[in-house]
């Protein structure tokens, strides 16, 4: 068995060199190629100085550049932090910060150079000659973390080790009866744990085939061509992508998808409706289930089971299924236990938990229910045959587009511009396809301007500050009068009381909106 | 009569853009990813009361597309 997630590729490299690790853009990586170019990396960074438990900030899009980078950290002996590339410099820079690293792991293109960081390119490597000796590495050693948003508007680093994965992976190959055999079809980002750990280490792990795809996916027609072209058998993506292949595939007919074993469905709520219409649309029988996990349990915690149909509850939730083997969940309300059928925090036990969070002694104290559970902040309940079902949440967070956004993050950005008074943060689910969205509502100061020009230009830029530093845009942004967001005595913004107002129209009837007129 | 231009405004807002042109692609010239385009067609049908042909997104490329889009579900 392996100890660390380096020996998995070390032992493909030298006992199957040629056969491809994954394929990109239609053409084969070999395993070989890419042990290499983890080596040359490695040398790299040795060569920079960089020692055991060092963090270096991958900044790397889906490709085989980041696998070289990634692996390449974890060959210097040192933690890998991967961001989401289209992350602004600042909050790039915050994240180096936060996490003490000095180099960053970027594409030759990238125009950040964030003060203090050395940016390396995975091309530097190129014809750097392989060092000879590489640190031991630990099974217990911190191999990435994982940010995920905080509430305090400042991310947390999730320490997940080379043994909580190899553990996770076990725990997910069992969990959804995966083998050597089937052909993983993916694109989500490699830089975040369903991408990064489900989709590919996985397959490394187990040397089954990976077709891995660019995240920027306008539409779901290359990841259905790729599914049929290469026979796919295992895929993954949030609710809305199942969503979007539903609705804009003019013609659902003419993609074969029968290949299908496993299309999972995770990171955000799980709508049976698009379960029934996507398994309908493709000619698909029990192929899509729903999924839950968290970064802080490494990635996966339960899954429905492929093969078996999906069970919706009278309320319209459906099953995300039993927890994996050495998994244990509980339902917890007012710190105690509660029986089957009740609702209350979810808290979850695992040989796979995170220790904590990198270098944040007050959030991990935080995070931990009599020690072995960590505390999901999801809402659901557990049925008689301990079958799990998720039904909100008790933290004040957005799921956007399969993101998680603390509202603060989104809020901090609004209120750092000029004409903004106050900005409040707000999941929104229409019932439209686009599902949950951010939406912000911004009070503008008088001085801002009156005219519908200047109001366009204002959102306009509360739309760009927030796609610049948090790579995703807002669903919606308002312009409010002063004091049209609701507060408490204390000033603390009433997020939950803010969404009554905009959902029953009290807020547009109230005229508290002034932009735009719909 | 729906004006070009107030689609313009209405995808620059969503997708943080000062001036959209009519013939800009949405995802190549204006980088939307495929959530923000989901939420440039909620908009619209909300901005303008109307219910968009979803299997007709397929052909949408441009700005001026979505116009046409818009103007076609009004006369249905």
């Amino acid at each position: 068995m392996p100890q660390t997630l380096l020996d998995c590729l070390e032992a493909r490299a030298s006992d199957t060199p040629g056969r491809p690790a994954f394929y990109w853009d239609d053409l084969p990586v070999s395993y070989g190629d890419l042990w290499q170019g983890v080596n040359r990396f490695a040398s790299l960074l040795v060569h920079y100085g960089v020692r055991r438990g060092d963090r270096i900030v991958i900044r790397l899009p889906n490709g085989p550049e980041f696998f070289r980078a990634f692996y390449g950290t974890l060959r210097a002996g040192a933690t890998a932090v991967p961001v989401f590339p289209a992350s602004g410099s600042n909050r790039i820079a915050a994240l180096a910060q936060l996490c003490g690293a000095r180099i960053l792991v970027a594409a030759a293109s990238d125009p950040g150079d964030p003060a203090g960081v050395r940016v390396v390119t995975v091309a530097d490597s190129e014809t750097q000659p392989v060092h000879g000796a590489f640190p031991v590495i630990n099974p217990d050693d911190t191999a990435f973390l994982q940010y995920t948003s905080g509430s305090t508007g400042l991310p947390k680093g999730v320490m997940l080790s080379h043994r909580g994965l190899l553990t996770n992976i076990g725990q997910l190959i069992a969990g959804m009866a995966i083998t050597a055999d089937d052909c993983f079809v993916s694109w989500l980002p490699v830089y975040h744990d369903m991408g990064l750990i489900l989709m590919t280490m996985v397959p490394f792990f187990l040397g089954a085939r990976l077709i891995l795809l660019p995240t920027t996916l306008a539409n779901a027609r290359p990841w259905l061509m790729a599914i049929e072209r290469y026979r796919g058998t295992l895929t993954a993506a949030p609710d809305f992508a199942y969503r979007l292949a539903v609705r804009y595939v003019r013609d659902p007919s003419i993609y074969d998808l029968s290949s299908l074993r496993v299309a999972l469905n995770a990171a955000e709520p799980v709508r049976p409706r698009t379960i029934e219409e996507f398994e309908r649309a493709f000619r698909l029988t029990n192929v899509v289930i729903a999924g839950y996990g968290l970064a802080e349990a490494t990635v996966g915690v339960c899954t429905w089971t492929p093969g078996v149909p999906p069970l919706v509850d009278a309320r319209g939730v459906v099953s995300v299924g039993r927890a994996f083997p050495h998994v244990k969940i509980q339902i917890v309300d007012a710190d105690q236990p509660v029986p089957a059928g009740q609702v209350g925090e979810i808290v979850v036990s695992s040989p796979a938990n995170t220790r904590g969070y990198f270098s944040d002694d007050e959030e991990t104290a935080r995070l931990f229910w009599r020690g072995a559970y960590i505390r999901t902040g999801d809402l659901g309940y557990l049925d008689a045959s301990g079958r799990l079902f998720i039904t909100g949440r008790l933290k004040n967070i957005i799921k956007h587009g399969g993101e998680t956004i603390f509202p603060q993050e989104a809020e901090q950005i609004a209120d750092r511009l000029p004409f903004v008074r106050r900005s409040a943060a707000v999941g929104i689910e229409s019932g439209g396809p686009e599902g949950e969205q951010l939406y912000v509502f911004a009070e503008v100061s008088k001085g801002a301007g009156s005219d519908e020009a200047a109001f366009q230009e204002s959102a306009v830029q509360v739309v760009e500050a927030i796609h610049a530093q948090l790579g995703l845009r807002p669903g919606r942004v308002y312009l409010l009068r002063p004091h049209g967001i609701p507060i408490t005595h204390n000033g603390k913004t009433q997020h939950a009381e803010l969404r009554r107002l905009y959902q029953s129209g009290e807020l547009r009837a109230g005229h508290a909106i002034l932009f735009p007129g719909y | 009569m729906i004006e070009i231009d107030d689609v313009c405004r209405a995808v620059g807002l969503v997708l943080g853009r000062r001036d959209p042109k009519a013939d800009d692609r949405l995802e190549a010239d204006l980088g939307a990813e495929s959530i923000d385009v989901l939420n440039i067609v909620v908009t619209l049908e909300q901005k303008y009361g109307v219910a968009i042909d979803e299997s007709a997104m397929a052909h949408v490329a441009t700005v001026r597309d979505l116009h046409t889009l818009v103007l076609n579900s009004q006369k249905r």
